[in-house]
């Protein structure tokens, strides 16, 4: 999640009378594709999902597995065995000890990163075409086979439950830590995918290993490789490896929608120099036509929260309405201010704007060329490549829709803009961090 | 290498300059300002970005915080667009994105568009830089969001850790490193002092123009004429106030912030390299830091393997005035005295022949090879790391960087580690939840070295 733009993406005034805007709209240009010269490709080795960009300049290879399902994988008592496993078989595997393996990654200069989230996990590799088969060796070896050795195990917990604790120090972490508990209170979501210390201190050894040998399957496993590497040596060094892993019988499907729970306040008393606000809102699945109209929704909030609470009432340095983009979206109304009734009257009065106004065409035609920047930039890199491939393959059923991303962005008509709005932005449930007063609690509680 | 947000590391790889010199072009203009270029064709999209030698280490005491404020002020109202939020409508009205950020010794303005927008973003951009109005309602009225920047920072723990060692370390200059600056200098900012920031540090030979992305390097050439090549060139800002030498530390010294933390935060520093003193120090200073944090280093293995700390981490944040080396841990409140006891017996170690081993050398020019090729994988980031060394250093350092690297011998490592850490004066901080130093009797003595200098 997301709460500060690192870049600003404003829009002054979007909602003005005028006519329809999905002419002007859907007149512009289509993007580029993404990486000239790259193509994409979808293949199976043995079982094995594999979406390949072959990009022919450069020497880089990004190499992703994800291991699907995310906190649907575990319940409250276990949440963080996922992260808790990948971590651990850094400490070393079957093929190669901990000293031989950090010798070797070193030698090699490459890296290896985990990284899980609500939907899935992620191990992935960072390397040369040079260096890319002896770091995949290591990763797919990690995935198989780890030793999980008692001490290693104990050491990386440790680990964990330190970072837990550290995260609560911060109070943006802590508040988006309790954000999707309190939102989304009896599904999936409502789960930490770090886990807690007390999950964390649950999960025994025998119970870690089990979830190794039984979950780490080639039905959970999704690869993606941008790079330069040829589609003959990725099948070879997946056959050799993941594509021997048991097939398991998961299948991905997109997780139930989220629950609607009426609005509501939860505090968190903190002595700090201003208020930390985040409230959530359930949103629609990835398969819906809404999910990019209340993306676009949310952006426009986003600039118009800015505009009123920041520039002209200069109530707050960070102000926000993100679009936290999941299999279901959520979306969500952030603020750290030392006027919460204020700044959350101000929210209320600029989404009910939203709401029930008419939207300017041509601000939303700037909106849309502005998203199509921000899209390139957050597709420079092969690393944000593979995960825009995941997420359009997982989220939208084809890989080959993340080509396609500005094409449906500019598809979306001012009215399914203001229908999302309407049908989703209500019933947010929020969280604050600070030093809470009744009518804060009571601002919050009437969204 | 870089500590604190804002920048990325130099990308590496043996024959960088080469590598280097094959898309990066550099132009100076009659005015001084410099002009950079790195092409990259692959996303249609440009970064234009402005870098100016400015930042904390230009205030003096009462002028903390004015940099950073200066920046906050850039997208404002400015004589081509003289209405308030004129400039967020014309950058959206190009399908821009843009941003700002202040460190010590940079400030930095960027804006990505679509390329085929590159004519009317400069212009945008080269109008505030040149012709600011600083509005005194709008001055005002940014304040306060600056104040609220502030209360966030102070929010989070670690910013008063941070705080209150980067006092003890840069003792009578700490307004040349606080970048986020006083709350009470904020609250009587004045259009005079922005005025006075513009008329010495916003001049053309005190500032580059850096472009990259799908762009042609000579359009941006004649661009930057056509938009900059007017702007009066100015007195150099350092001949006229020339920046004061930070004071060496006398002697050690340690920082106690006790907050409801949930883990405790060990932090030490010394006063590390100058680039304009010492620059081969600063490359080995940055070998050190990554052989350091190898998993497999000593300093690794005796302090994280063995559960001591949660993590460590080595970092020599590269300064053209006297840049910080750290090192900081995590660690749970019951092994904080033996774990702090171990860790200053690694310093003393940190010079030892053998400390890092020529396996490890080469494995740090092998992650700079990797690094290097990753580098180039972003080039909207790549003009922010551009920009920083320009800033910091001067092109020249950049181009011969990775180069410079991997130059480095066994023993320019240790001679740094000599000249700068092992039985040099440190401050050392620690961040621990309240109540915990009674509890476990920590005294000075625990934290400090043995031997102090």
């Amino acid at each position: 999640m997301t709460l500060i733009r690192g870049t600003a993406l404003l829009l002054g005034t979007v909602l003005l009378l005028t006519g329809d805007l999905a002419a002007q709209a859907r007149a512009g240009a289509g993007p580029a594709p993404l990486s000239t010269g790259a193509t994409t490709v979808s293949y199976d080795v043995d079982g094995v999902r594999v979406i390949h960009r072959f990009v022919t300049s450069g020497d880089i290879v990004v190499a992703n597995a994800y291991l699907l399902g995310g906190v649907r994988q575990v319940t409250a008592e276990n949440a963080g065995i996922e992260l808790l496993l990948l971590e651990a078989t850094e400490r070393g595997t079957r093929a190669f000890s901990r000293d031989r393996l950090r010798r070797t990654m070193a030698s090699l200069g490459t890296s290896i990163t985990t990284h899980v989230g609500v939907d899935w996990s992620v191990i992935g590799l960072r390397a040369t075409s040079a260096t890319f088969d002896s770091t995949w060796a290591i990763l797919a070896s990690r995935l198989m086979e780890p030793t999980l050795d008692s001490a290693d195990v104990e050491l990386t917990r440790r680990q964990l439950v330190a970072a837990v604790r550290q995260r609560e120090d911060s109070p943006d972490q802590l508040v988006e830590a309790l954000a999707d508990s309190f939102a989304f209170s009896g599904h999936p979501y409502a789960l930490q995918p770090t886990g807690t210390e007390a999950s964390l201190s649950r999960v025994s050894l025998a119970s870690l290993r089990d979830y190794q040998t039984t979950q780490v399957v080639k039905s959970r496993l999704l690869v993606v490789v941008v790079g330069n590497v040829a589609r003959d040596r990725i099948t070879r060094l997946v056959r050799a490896s993941l594509g021997r892993l048991p097939a398991g019988n998961y299948r991905w499907t997109l997780p139930d929608s989220l629950p609607r729970l009426r609005a509501a306040a939860h505090t968190v008393s903190r002595a700090l120099p201003t208020n930390y606000v985040l409230g959530l809102y359930p949103g629609p699945r990835a398969d819906s036509r809404d999910y990019h109209a209340l993306r676009i929704a949310t952006a426009i909030l986003s600039g118009q929260l800015y505009s009123e609470i920041r520039s002209r009432r200069n109530l707050t340095y960070a102000v926000n309405a993100p679009f936290i983009e999941r299999a279901v979206a959520a979306g969500g109304l952030y603020v750290t201010t030392t006027s919460p009734e204020t700044a959350l009257l101000l929210m209320r009065r600029e989404l009910s704007d939203l709401q029930t106004g008419v939207i300017n065409p041509a601000a939303l035609e700037q909106l849309i060329l502005q998203f199509i920047t921000q899209y390139f930039l957050d597709n420079e890199s092969s690393a944000q490549q593979a995960d825009f491939l995941a997420r359009a393959e997982l989220y939208y059923g084809d890989y080959r829709r993340a080509d396609r991303f500005v094409d449906e962005l500019r598809a979306i008509t001012p009215a399914d803009i203001q229908q999302a709005a309407q049908r989703y932005m209500r019933d947010v449930r929020f969280v604050l961090v600070g030093s809470p007063s009744q009518a804060a609690v009571r601002a919050m509680e009437r969204f | 290498m870089l500590f604190a947000a804002g920048a990325l590391a130099p990308g590496s790889a043996w024959g960088q300059r080469a590598e280097l010199e094959k898309f990066i072009r550099h132009r100076v203009l009659a005015n001084g300002l410099e002009v950079i270029v790195a092409q990259s064709r692959g996303v249609p999209i440009a970064t234009i970005e402005f870098d100016v030698r400015n930042g904390s280490f230009t205030q003096r005491p009462g002028t903390e915080g004015l940099a950073h404020m200066y920046e906050h002020m850039f997208f404002k109202a400015n004589a081509q667009l003289p209405e308030p939020d004129a400039f967020v409508k014309r950058a959206s009205e190009l399908g821009a994105t843009f941003n700002g950020t202040t460190q010590e010794e940079r400030v930095n303005y960027y804006m990505t568009l679509p390329s085929d927008s590159l004519a009317g973003g400069l212009r945008l951009m080269a109008a505030a830089i040149r012709w600011p109005r600083f509005l005194g309602e709008e001055l005002e009225r940014e304040r306060e969001v600056v104040l609220g920047e502030y209360d966030r920072n102070e929010s989070n723990p670690f910013f008063e850790l941070q705080q209150a060692m980067g006092k003890a370390l840069y003792p009578g200059q700490w307004s040349r490193k606080n970048v986020i600056g006083e709350r009470t200098v904020l609250q009587r900012v004045t259009p005079a002092q922005m005025l006075e920031i513009q008329r010495r540090y916003y001049v053309p030979n005190n500032t580059a123009l850096i472009v990259t992305g799908d762009v042609d390097p000579d359009t941006v050439f004649a661009l930057a004429e056509r938009f900059l090549g007017d702007w009066p060139r100015g007195e150099d800002p350092f001949a006229a106030e020339p920046i004061p030498a930070i004071p060496a530390l006398a002697s050690s010294s340690v920082v106690y912030v006790e907050r409801p933390v949930g883990a405790v935060t060990v932090m030490l520093q010394w006063q590390g390299p100058s680039v304009r003193k010492d620059p081969a120090a600063t490359f080995a200073a940055d070998v050190f830091s990554d052989a350091l944090n190898q998993p497999g280093s000593l300093l690794q293995r005796r302090l994280v393997d063995t559960g001591l700390f949660q993590s460590i981490n080595v970092n020599y944040y590269t300064l053209n005035q006297v840049g910080p080396i750290t090192i900081a841990g995590q660690t749970t409140p019951e092994r904080l005295k033996e774990a702090m006891a171990a860790l200053q017996q690694e310093v003393q170690r940190l010079a030892d022949p053998g400390y890092i081993t020529p396996e490890q050398l080469q494995a740090t020019k092998a992650e700079r090879a990797v690094s290097t090729a990753f580098g180039f994988d972003r080039p909207s980031e790549h003009a922010k790391t551009i920009g920083f060394w320009w800033s910091v250093s001067g092109l020249e350092y950049y181009m011969g960087y990775v180069d410079n690297m991997g130059a480095q011998s066994l023993e320019d490592v240790r001679a740094y580690a000599r000249k700068y850490i092992v039985g040099k004066p440190m401050v050392v901080g620690i961040l621990l939840p309240p109540g915990v130093k009674g509890a476990i009797g920590l005294s000075d003595a625990d934290v400090l070295p043995r031997i102090v200098p």
